[in-house]
């Protein structure tokens, strides 16, 4: 029985990814913010995360972005993500690169307008319309997704070998 | 005490220059009671009794004794008139003094008067004047309460027309904030109508999709909620069974193994034999190809020896080539071509990379699950795969634990193919599960010379063992197929 409690519920996890509420609450506020920008500032850079030793690990930067304080979003536009490899490196091993983006600070969750693209290692995945939330670890790519990597294979005596 | 001559005329003589002064204040104001007896004061009367005592002795008379005696009334009349006479000049004096006085006082009075008058006419005046000033305050402060009045009517109005203004500003404001309120909410409404239609159309889409998979499903739905219940009944019992199987596994494995193992040794043993006999079979026909050779050298020889002879007489003779040498280096080169031809096709799938594609994905980090929704295409340099769903379960090293394709699942790789409603790869059993239904059953075609078809109600692929289970199997092979009636050779096909 402990085996069916820790079980994947496919029907629970298909009702859960089924609610695009939040998802669409925030297309909703990326159009009403794009449509109150008055004073972006203009590459902006700054940390997301660090490595234990304080150097950085992970860094964004934005072409244009504005915050808005009253809601909590924050917009941007070519937005690029680097992640570093090692501490004290500019060793890029992840970069994510999204035209345009909101994200609400309150639920941490966000949404890509357009296409983005995100390439670590030897992998890449593509898509335009891209929802995340972090608190749920949850990526949702609603069109045009492609995943590329070299590590695929079922197994080398695969089916029709 | 006593007196010596010149002290007592020195007495006598004071006492006579008193004596005239008082005759002569006597003369000058004789009073009514004295003025008959004036001339009779006698010096005795104004001497002191004392000084009488001073006298000498004699024996007096009695006329000298009346008229000491009058003598003595009338200097005590005179003394009390004179008293009197003090008496009443201190009294005028007094009165006199008191005249003055009353007099100062009136005067004072009446200065007090006139300082009185003085100060009330000058109070007067003061409080007229103060009350002039006051009138003058009174009406400066009713100018200027006036004219304040006139400045807060002014300010009033002002501010009266201001909040006029600033209610008309508000209203204009609360109209421009309705307004863009409004707008907004027309604009969300708008954005939400967007959403809700593009979610509606995404719905529909999705619907119609649905409807379409479950009119092409149709007959298949049966199948897979069996088989799904299946499956869910049997995710209890696959722990026990998968540790079963992974005994299984192992104990098959070791005896593949065990018997890999002794088949490469006999196979070694085999070649090695082959080896030498292929080594003694070369010396033999080296030695008969020599042999040959030297047969054929003194034949030649021979031959040419006949020829020369005989060569006026008869046509020129050509000998066949050696068969054997040559069919044995056209197999090896084919043999080469061949090895030659694998290992250019094994180079050639090296590297690229596999593209998974889908209209839709999601990604749940937290559970492990990777969902490719809606056209799904998996384009690997070993296969192709097409499905409606395709289900990734990943471990927490984010390696492939499971993958489960749904709906009009299709594997290709060049001639070979196979199909299902569902397909499961479990990577820890190194196991692929075909699941089909009466409607679409789990099916595998080879095209080409040796096309054939395996259809069945579920297919399972051990990898490791390179076994095939198949549930009510039906099989369509080409003619000839079944050398002997066991059709064993069928199943190498897909082996292969």
């Amino acid at each position: 029985m402990a085996f069916a409690v820790t079980a994947f519920n496919s029907e629970q996890w298909l009702a859960e990814r089924s609610d695009d509420s939040d998802m669409v609450r925030l297309r909703v506020a990326y159009r009403d913010c794009v449509s109150k920008i008055e004073a972006p500032a203009e590459n902006v850079s700054f940390p997301l995360e660090t490595f234990p030793d304080g150097s950085v690990k992970s860094r964004l930067t934005a072409a244009r972005a504005q915050m808005f304080p009253d809601t909590g979003y924050i917009w941007g536009e070519k937005i690029r993500v680097e992640q570093y490899k090692n501490p004290g490196t500019t060793n890029v091993w992840a970069n994510l690169v999204a035209e345009n983006c909101i994200v609400d600070r309150k639920t941490k969750s966000g949404w890509v307008e357009g296409d983005a693209t995100m390439v670590y290692g030897d992998s890449s995945v593509k898509g335009r319309g891209i929802y995340f939330s972090l608190p749920r670890e949850f990526i949702k790519i609603l069109s045009k997704c492609e995943i590329r990597t070299k590590g695929a294979k079922m197994d080398p005596r695969s089916l029709l070998k | 005490m006593k007196f010596t001559t010149r002290t007592f005329v020195f007495s006598v003589g004071l006492l006579m220059t008193a004596l005239l002064s008082v005759g002569t204040f006597a003369a000058a104001k004789p009073s009514s009671q004295s003025a008959g007896q004036g001339s009779e004061i006698s010096l005795a009367d104004l001497l002191n009794p004392d000084d009488v005592m001073l006298r000498k002795p004699s024996a007096p008379s009695v006329q000298q004794v009346r008229k000491e005696a009058e003598e003595k009334a009338a200097a005590e009349r005179a003394r009390r008139e004179a008293a009197e006479k003090a008496a009443a000049e201190q009294a005028r004096k007094e009165a006199a003094e008191k005249a003055a006085a009353a007099e100062q006082a009136r005067k004072a009075a009446a200065e007090k008067a006139a300082a009185e008058k003085a100060r009330s006419v000058a109070a007067e005046k003061a409080s007229a004047e103060q009350a002039r000033k006051e009138a003058e305050a009174r009406a400066t402060a009713a100018e200027q309460a006036r004219r304040d009045a006139e400045a807060r009517a002014a300010a009033a109005e002002k501010a009266r027309i201001a909040i006029e203004e600033k209610a008309a500003a508000e209203k204009a404001r609360k109209e421009a904030e309705e307004k863009a309120a409004a707008e907004q909410a027309r604009k969300e409404a708008e954005a939400r109508a967007t959403a809700a239609e593009q979610a509606r159309k995404e719905a529909e889409e999705k619907a119609a999709a649905a409807e379409q998979a479950r009119k092409k499903a149709e007959a298949k739905a049966a199948a897979e909620e069996q088989a799904r219940r299946e499956a869910e009944e049997k995710i209890a019992a696959e722990k026990a069974r998968q540790e079963a199987e992974a005994r299984a596994a192992a104990d098959r494995a070791r005896r593949e193994a065990e018997e890999k193992a002794a088949a490469e040794k006999a196979r070694r043993e085999a070649e090695e034999k082959a080896a030498a006999e292929e080594k003694a079979r070369r010396e033999a026909e080296e030695k008969a190809a020599a042999e040959q050779e030297r047969k054929e050298a003194e034949a030649k020889a021979a031959a040419e020896k006949a020829r020369r002879e005989a060569e006026a007489k008869t046509p020129k003779l050509v000998p066949p080539p050696a068969k054997g040498v040559s069919a044995g280096k056209d197999g090896q080169k084919e043999k080469e071509g061949k090895s030659a031809q694998k290992k250019q096709k094994q180079k050639k799938q090296s590297g690229r990379d596999a593209v998974i594609t889908a209209e839709r994905t999601d990604y749940d980090r937290k559970e492990g699950v990777i969902l490719f929704d809606r056209n799904v295409y998996v384009d690997d340099e070993q296969y192709q795969l097409h499905a409606d769903r395709l289900f990734l379960f990943m471990d927490g090293t984010n390696d492939l634990k499971r993958l489960v394709a749904l709906g009009n699942v299709a594997i290709t790789n060049e001639e070979k193919s196979a199909s299902c409603s569902r397909a499961v790869y479990v990577k820890k059993l190194s196991k692929i599960v075909m699941y089909g239904s009466d409607a679409a059953p789990a099916r595998l075609y080879q095209g080409g010379k040796k096309a054939s078809t395996v259809v069945g109600e579920r297919i399972t692929f051990w990898l490791n063992s390179e076994q095939v289970e198949i549930e009510k199997p039906v099989v369509t092979v080409p003619g000839g197929s079944f050398k002997g009636g066991d059709g064993k050779d069928f199943l190498k096909n897909f082996k292969q």
